[in-house]
């Protein structure tokens, strides 16, 4: 008989979740969705497409391939220990909630705790042992221009890959309720307030110097903030931020009305 | 450790492994089918591939826990069914197939695109009222399981042996799917 251990650090026993309903569910009502933990990003991606926004459907579809996402659990996206990949950026703009419970208390209380406290300023996990992520709530608010890109493989290339998810509202030509995550799958998650400010009240079009520059202050603020960005890295965020920058027009049918 | 239960090529089997052992690993180790690959360090080479209750799966990615009930299918076991028949026929008929080393994986791929895909969207305008709400700026989201020239580029960087470019992938996906329609394969 074979005695080896598999990518064990230490003595533990494996609790096998799966297949327990709550946490293979999803409910919602008009403001919420509520995922269990061991919901697959594939059966998200089905369910989601009558309920979900563009931005998280894109973010679903742009994680790997089908094969791979009938192995990734919506738990599991969220508590990879020290690397970050698409959906937890996405998920952490759009406000989502986890529920967790610690199991190691003698009293199970259930604590809703926002998505992008999970993390410390280097992206690793902070949830500690025996604490478990029972379900993660994500709101149906949907906005008029929502993008979600990236550079690079998260999974092959974790050390060059961006990934950005932006999302805005549009009011006659006036941009405004501005967010944007950007996600470092090695250095961690940042969430853009520097981007809500430069943007909120906005005129569109935006010109190109002004995309310039607010693409250079965002990724000057990024990278004093975060640390072990490499250079490609921080070029790719600069020109990702221009390029969805760019992509923003005001509404042509708004346009024609006020003229 | 515990006792796993589950079917593997139509035999029912019962061992006693390492609960976070990979699938992979258990192939080679304990029932000593040595006909994927093992151990790609990590770099998604996509040649382990194998399925699991009739859907591909990377064998390096399961762990023994979650292989409890389910019903395991080799690559070996897989060309006796119909599905391998027709990518086959249409490999014969294109006179294109992938090189021995990504032959597995890429047929499985095949297999993987072809069971997702089903009735093909072509335009806005053959879609009724129901579908047309689920179409959102030009993205046919209702016909996402259409094989398109992204599906195929998607899917296929799941193999790293680039043996066959885009356009041949894309010819034999689609010329598979028809084929299936036609034969009425289940």
């Amino acid at each position: 008989m074979n005695n080896k251990t598999y990518l064990k650090d230490e003595e533990q026993s494996i609790v096998d979740i799966t297949h327990i309903r709550e946490f293979s569910e999803i409910t919602r009502n008009i403001r919420y969705v509520d995922v269990g933990s061991t919901v697959t990003a594939n059966k998200l991606l089905e369910i989601g497409k009558l309920a979900f926004n563009d931005l998280l459907l894109d973010t679903l579809h742009n994680t790997s391939t089908h094969i791979v996402r009938n192995l990734i659990t919506v738990g599991g996206a969220v508590c990879t220990p020290k690397i970050r990949y698409s959906l937890p950026g996405t998920l952490a703009m759009m406000n989502t909630v986890v529920e967790v419970v610690d199991l190691t208390q003698t009293k199970l209380m259930p604590k809703l705790i926002p998505i992008d406290k999970l993390y410390n300023s280097k992206g690793e996990l902070m949830l500690e042992r025996g604490v478990l992520l029972k379900k993660i709530r994500i709101s149906l608010e949907n906005y008029d221009f929502e993008k979600f890109s990236y550079v690079g493989d998260p999974i092959r290339t974790p050390e060059s890959t961006v990934i950005i998810s932006f999302r805005a509202n549009i009011e006659q030509t006036v941009l405004n309720k501005v967010n944007m995550s950007i996600t470092f799958p090695t250095c961690g998650l940042y969430l853009s307030e520097t981007m809500a400010l430069e943007l909120n009240g906005a005129q569109l079009p935006i010109s190109i110097s002004r995309v310039k520059a607010i693409s250079e202050k965002i990724t000057e603020g990024v990278t004093q903030e975060m640390d072990g960005i490499s250079p490609i890295q921080k070029e790719r965020c600069k020109r990702l931020i221009q390029s969805i920058l760019f992509e923003i027009e005001p509404d042509q049918h708004s346009i024609e009305a006020t003229e | 450790m515990i006792k796993l239960s589950f079917t593997l090529n139509k035999t029912r089997l019962e061992l006693l492994v390492d609960e976070m052992k990979p699938l992979s690993q258990i192939l080679y180790e304990d029932l000593q089918i040595d006909s994927i690959e093992r151990n790609c360090n990590g770099n998604v080479c996509g040649n382990c591939m194998i399925l699991i209750d009739k859907e591909p799966t990377l064998a390096c990615l399961v762990p023994a826990f979650r292989l409890q009930g389910t019903t395991v299918t080799t690559f070996d076991a897989f060309m006796q069914t119909a599905h391998y028949r027709n990518i086959k026929r249409i490999y014969d008929q294109l006179n294109i197939e992938p090189c021995p080393n990504c032959y597995q994986a890429k047929t499985l791929i095949f297999e993987s695109i072809l069971l997702k895909a089903k009735t093909k969207v072509q335009q806005t305008g053959d879609l009724d009222d129901f579908s047309k709400k689920f179409l959102n700026k030009g993205k046919q989201r209702f016909g996402e399981t259409e094989i398109t020239a992204e599906t195929i580029d998607r899917e296929f960087q799941l193999s790293s042996c680039n043996c066959m470019n885009s356009q041949e992938l894309l010819e034999i996906a689609l010329k598979a799917e028809e084929d299936r329609t036609k034969r009425r394969v289940l």
